[in-house]
């Protein structure tokens, strides 16, 4: 596995995808949008399936088309304060591993997140219990004096430990970076 | 009802909500936020001895009664940097283990990660004094 993550081919279009997530933040109204990932035939990256969300979740769309290979997804985490730097909820890394994504990105401001699967990664976790463990280890940090954003990265990282996924942090427009791997 | 693959966090966003309600309570002001030297302690933290890191030095002396003192050395040193205070340290404090051992005080050390005892909190005010933090104070 790699120490970097390179998504420089889509990343263009996931800024693209932030900028209108937030384009209504001046009246406090942000809404999520999100892609599927696929690898096309000649092995680039590309968004495809561009979807819509409201203001706490959006649903990317897990089927591809033929010749094109099913990566994972990617969708924006808009805050209606103006709140960035926050990174996967328990929701997201549970979909993320109940659906098969090799790959699962968030961008939240000019930070950018990245699960990726190992081979140590569960094939399923139960959804509701993995949210819990996410929601409480987060409030264990921010009781510890931690900020929104760091509580949510250490949360994301204890999650990872624990269902064995690697973790990319990186800033727009730099090279994601290993953060962490089983 | 949401589907399978929807990314919800709708939960996060109410936990989110309700943590700053909590620090509201407690006139807590929310740090600013700096999500490399968090990753730089979650590792730390999370890291077993083996995985290497900063390590403290911790004394085992004999005590009064057949008891045992651990202690970290107390032993301060300044430098006009960082690495010329952590050069001038590790050369006192090989010094003073030299001299103990040679007297005989010293009957074991252990090593304990620093980032293990570094509170994010205590992490935090480091971080806030920046340069200017100095220990002896």
């Amino acid at each position: 596995m790699s120490q970097e993550l390179d998504l420089s081919n889509i990343a263009p279009e996931m800024e693209r995808l932030w900028m209108r997530s937030i384009r209504h933040l001046d009246k406090r109204q942000v809404v999520e949008w999100g892609a599927t990932i696929v690898l096309t035939k000649d092995k680039r990256l590309r968004l495809v399936g561009i979807t819509e969300g409201d203001a706490e979740s959006v649903t990317p769309k897990l089927e591809v088309d033929e010749g094109e290979e099913f990566i994972g997804t990617f969708h924006t985490h808009p805050y209606e304060d103006g709140t960035t730097g926050m990174a996967f909820s328990g929701i997201d890394i549970a979909s993320a591993i109940n659906n098969d994504e090799k790959v699962s990105v968030v961008q939240s401001g000019r930070d950018i997140f990245a699960l990726v699967r190992t081979e140590g990664t569960p094939i399923e976790v139960d959804p509701q219990r993995l949210d819990h463990g996410l929601n409480m280890a987060y409030r264990g940090y921010v009781r510890m004096g931690l900020a929104d954003q760091e509580a949510l990265l250490a949360a994301n990282l204890d999650a990872c430990k624990r269902y064995r996924l690697a973790f990319y942090w990186g800033r727009v427009p730099q090279r994601l970076l290993e953060v962490y791997k089983p | 009802m949401k589907e399978l693959s929807a990314k919800d966090d709708s939960s996060l966003k109410k936990t989110v909500m309700e943590m700053r309600e909590w620090r509201r309570a407690r006139g807590i002001t929310e740090p600013e936020s700096d999500l490399a030297a968090t990753i730089a302690w979650w590792k730390a933290m999370r890291a077993s001895p083996a995985e290497g890191g900063y390590r403290i030095l911790v004394l085992i002396e004999p005590a009064a009664e057949a008891e045992y003192q651990a202690s970290f050395p107390n032993i301060r040193v300044r430098g006009k940097t960082p690495d010329e205070a952590k050069a001038r340290l590790a050369k006192a404090l090989r010094h003073y283990l030299d001299n103990s051992m040679a007297k005989g005080e010293i009957v074991d050390t252990v090593e304990i990660p620093l980032y293990a005892l570094v509170t994010p909190v205590l992490a935090q005010a480091i971080r806030e004094k920046g340069e200017e933090y100095d220990a002896e104070k």
